[in-house]
């Protein structure tokens, strides 16, 4: 009877947490568990490999998506992580982002970098009508070796608090599967 | 000598496009779901047609397939096989006409054969040349020549020639030069009659350009399945010419012997059902005669053939491709078909010309070009910015349409549109009829803005009646919203330079070197669009990185940062130092939420709620469709996404 009281409770508490869906790109770089009802994409990039996985778009005027690069040495344009770094957080010009302090974490067995941005930016570009939007970015460096990874969820700023919790389950979640070296 | 030999024999070893090799597997699973190319709906070009047949396509039914593949060649794809084939024509001729020179220690004045063999091949490949050949090659033209054959090159092929003409007797072949010791056999019976009647001026299979390499003994390379209609093509009154001193070589005497009509195996020649009978004009024998390149080296000298008729398309003949694409096509040849009664091939024998890209630019030529062509100074200001600032490959790709099929280019927001910076409009079918491309620069976005309790808003409207009427609304009731209305004054704020109008209206203006680079993305869709590549994401990052090149260039010439709007401004600093956000925003921003175009419409006063809320009702509901896993996105074209990449790759490397 305590078994069965002990598991509706437990059925309860967990009932309205989605089911997330493991996703590895057909490049086998990394492996994730993505929200339901998300699409993927990857492709070759400036400088490396790129996945993008788009949410299902709700009432905000941004549909938020994870961006995540694998920032490879050999490539034509490489910075390093740090100078990358660097960039992400500078703000010259008529630029308007601001950052949070880095912190520090592990993710996928490396000492990874971990920031927030807000910027506005005019959304949608190229087509009219349009209007400054603020958008808010998660940000992770991942070093892999001499590449890294750029882990990004760029969402509405209006709904940024709610994909907080959603950006920190994903990268506890993130595995690099295989160095290119 | 040497070196011109290792030269050439690279040239006949080049590797035939991807499509045609085995590769074609991987490739073409990269390419599922991608349209083929309908020869029914866009017939080529004559001179194409014959390019792909002599380089191993087959056009059956209505689609091209590469030899040995059963997958037919893709709409985007044709255009790069195109220019591959194009391209080792060029290098083919060049080869040809250095051995010409060569011979005669790079005199200018020629003996007279060599100096008609010289205007053989120059005519026959003159738009595929590069322009500094093509000058060099003008002294043995007339100016009449010269303008005629300039003239096909910019406007395209001639208007095709009355089906009744072909039934006329054929114009004797120009006069060419061939070795005096050798004999062209005869035709035989069962050559095809048609062939006489083919016009002189077409350009020569690779078989007769690998002719000139006979005399270095090294054997070409050429499709087995390749026809050769090079001997049997002369007809049998024309006169043997006399060829210039050439030593015989051994590869050179085996032309001697008569080309024996050799009937392939099955295997060797898949021929379609109904291809022959696609034909009116085909050889009525029930086989097909195929002479291996490596069984009869060519004769030493290039010899004009009457080129095989370009089949026309059969829109009433059965095709299994529609339904079944990567059907396999049977592996054994079935006999061709007599010839049907000729039916009126009216629409196939349309020639279309396809578009090449310009090979090469000039800044002197196209100032020259400038200076009398029909734009508005503000116009021509933007396109010597281009000329003098643009990188290659965009700038001779840009302005080699301008220069080539004269766009009507507007700096007008009125008619651009939704769209932001640049709207492309295609006036007419025909896209490479001068005139026929229409680009509209949105010179002067319309700003609307209002105060709020806190802070105020700002939005970014289409002046375009057109968009406005198709929402069943009327166009914004302000004086910005007219171009006929002047503004007050010209401000400078954070939307950067600002007209003010006398209701407070605003319209942003935009600095010359944005509008040039905008214009630089608008020519480079235009482009992609006549290579017929589908309208996608990367084609807009294409355009947007080359015009962030073009910026840069600009920056570095004149010392200073362009002026852009703050928005442009930023997304360029972001394309230099982080080209990843960059592309990300593009993605992000890759579907139009038109629920949020309407709230916003509505929030700047130009849409009542009520109307809002019976639009929105009327918009599809998607999103509530149950997914299983993870659903991966289409992936595009490849050639689009691939020349963005280039793009920023040569656009890093200079960094």
């Amino acid at each position: 009877m305590n078994a069965l009281l002990l598991s509706l409770l437990l059925g309860t508490l967990y009932a309205d947490e989605p089911a997330f869906i493991p996703y590895t790109p057909p490049g086998g770089t990394f492996t994730c568990e993505l929200p339901p009802g998300w699409s993927a994409l990857e492709e070759r990039s400036v400088r490396g490999i790129s996945s993008r996985m788009f949410g299902p778009r709700d009432d905000e005027r941004v549909r938020p998506a994870y961006h995540i690069h694998q920032v490879q040495k050999d490539t034509p344009g490489f910075i390093p992580l740090m100078e990358g770094l660097k960039r992400e957080l500078r703000c010259e010009g008529a630029c308007a982002r601001i950052a949070t302090p880095m912190q520090a974490w592990r993710i996928s067995e490396r000492g990874a970098k971990v920031f927030e941005v807000r910027e506005s930016r005019l959304f949608p570009q190229e087509t009219l009508p349009a209007e400054p939007v603020m958008l808010h970015h998660f940000y992770a460096f991942i070093p892999d070796k001499e590449d890294y990874f750029i882990v990004k969820l760029t969402v509405d700023e209006d709904a940024f608090d709610a994909y907080r919790s959603e950006f920190r389950r994903f990268l506890q979640k993130f595995r690099i599967l295989s160095s290119r070296r | 000598m040497l070196p011109l030999s290792l030269l050439l024999s690279l040239a006949l070893s080049l590797p035939e496009p991807a499509c045609a090799q085995g590769s074609q597997d991987s490739f073409a699973e990269e390419m599922a779901g991608l349209e083929p190319y309908d020869l029914s709906s866009t017939p080529l070009d004559e001179r194409d047609a014959r390019l792909l047949k002599e380089s191993g396509y087959r056009l059956e039914d209505r689609y091209i397939f590469a030899s040995s593949q059963t997958s037919p060649v893709g709409r985007e794809d044709l255009s790069f096989i195109l220019e591959d084939l194009r391209s080792r024509r060029r290098l083919q001729a060049l080869l040809q006409m250095d051995m010409i020179f060569n011979r005669n220690d790079f005199q200018k004045k020629l003996p007279e054969p060599d100096r008609e063999t010289l205007r053989v091949i120059a005519r026959m490949y003159w738009g595929i040349l590069p322009s500094a050949t093509r000058k060099d090659l003008k002294p043995y033209f007339s100016a009449q020549e010269i303008s005629e054959m300039n003239l096909e090159m910019s406007l395209g092929p001639l208007p095709p020639p009355r089906i009744a003409e072909k039934a006329t007797p054929p114009e004797p072949a120009p006069p060419l030069p061939r070795p005096a010791a050798r004999s062209v056999p005869a035709p035989s019976a069962s050559a095809p009659a048609e062939q006489n009647t083919t016009p002189a001026s077409a350009p020569a299979p690779l078989s007769v350009l690998a002719a000139a390499a006979a005399p270095l003994a090294i054997a070409a390379n050429i499709p087995a399945s390749l026809p050769r209609p090079a001997a049997p093509a002369l007809p049998a009154a024309a006169p043997i010419q006399t060829a210039p001193q050439v030593p015989a070589t051994p590869a050179a005497t085996a032309v001697d012997k008569p080309i024996p009509p050799v009937s392939q195996p099955a295997a060797a020649t898949p021929q379609i059902p109904n291809t022959a009978a696609a034909m009116p004009s085909a050889a009525p024998t029930a086989t097909t005669t195929v002479i291996p390149a490596s069984a009869t080296p060519a004769p030493a000298f290039p010899i004009i053939p009457a080129p095989a008729p370009l089949p026309p398309a059969q829109p009433a003949a059965p095709s299994p491709l529609p339904s079944a694409p990567a059907a396999p096509l049977p592996a054994s040849p079935t006999p061709a078909q007599p010839p049907a009664p000729a039916p009126a091939p009216t629409a196939a024998l349309e020639r279309v010309p396809v578009y090449a890209p310009s090979a090469s630019f000039s800044p002197e030529g196209f100032k020259v070009f400038l200076a009398t062509a029909p734009y508005p100074r503000e116009v021509k200001a933007l396109l010597e910015l281009l000329a003098t600032h643009a990188r290659e490959p965009e700038r001779r790709t840009a302005l080699g349409i301008v220069r080539d099929l004269l766009p009507s280019l507007l700096l007008d927001s009125s008619r651009s549109g939704r769209h932001g910076s640049s709207v492309l409009v295609e006036q007419g079918k025909d896209m490479l009829r001068p005139g026929n491309i229409q680009i509209a620069l949105n010179d002067a976005p319309m700003i609307l803005r209002w105060k709020k309790l806190f802070g105020k808003r700002t939005v970014r409207l289409p002046d375009d009646p057109g968009y406005y009427e198709a929402l069943g609304l009327r166009p914004p009731a302000l004086d910005a919203a007219s171009r006929d209305k002047a503004p007050e004054r010209e401000i400078t704020e954070e939307e950067g330079t600002v007209a003010v109008y006398k209701d407070g209206s605003l319209r942003l203006r935009l600095s010359p070197e944005q509008l040039a680079g905008e214009l630089l993305a608008a020519l480079l869709e235009a482009d992609a669009r006549l290579k017929g590549w589908p309208s996608d994401i990367h084609l807009r990052l294409r355009s947007a990185a080359a015009r962030n090149r073009f910026w840069r260039a600009y920056a570095k010439a004149q010392g200073r940062q362009p002026l852009l709007d703050p928005e442009s401004l930023t997304a360029y600093q972001e394309w230099l130092e982080r080209p990843e956000d960059w592309a990300d925003l593009f993605f992000q921003t890759m579907e139009r939420d038109p629920s949020v175009e309407l709230r916003l419409l509505e929030s700047a006063g130009l849409l009542s709620s009520e109307e809002a809320s019976a639009a929105l009702e009327r918009l599809p509901k998607g999103k509530t469709v149950p997914q299983e896993g993870v659903k991966e996105l289409p992936v595009s074209g490849p050639y689009a996404r691939e020349s963005w990449l280039e793009t920023e790759r040569l656009a890093r490397e200079s960094q």
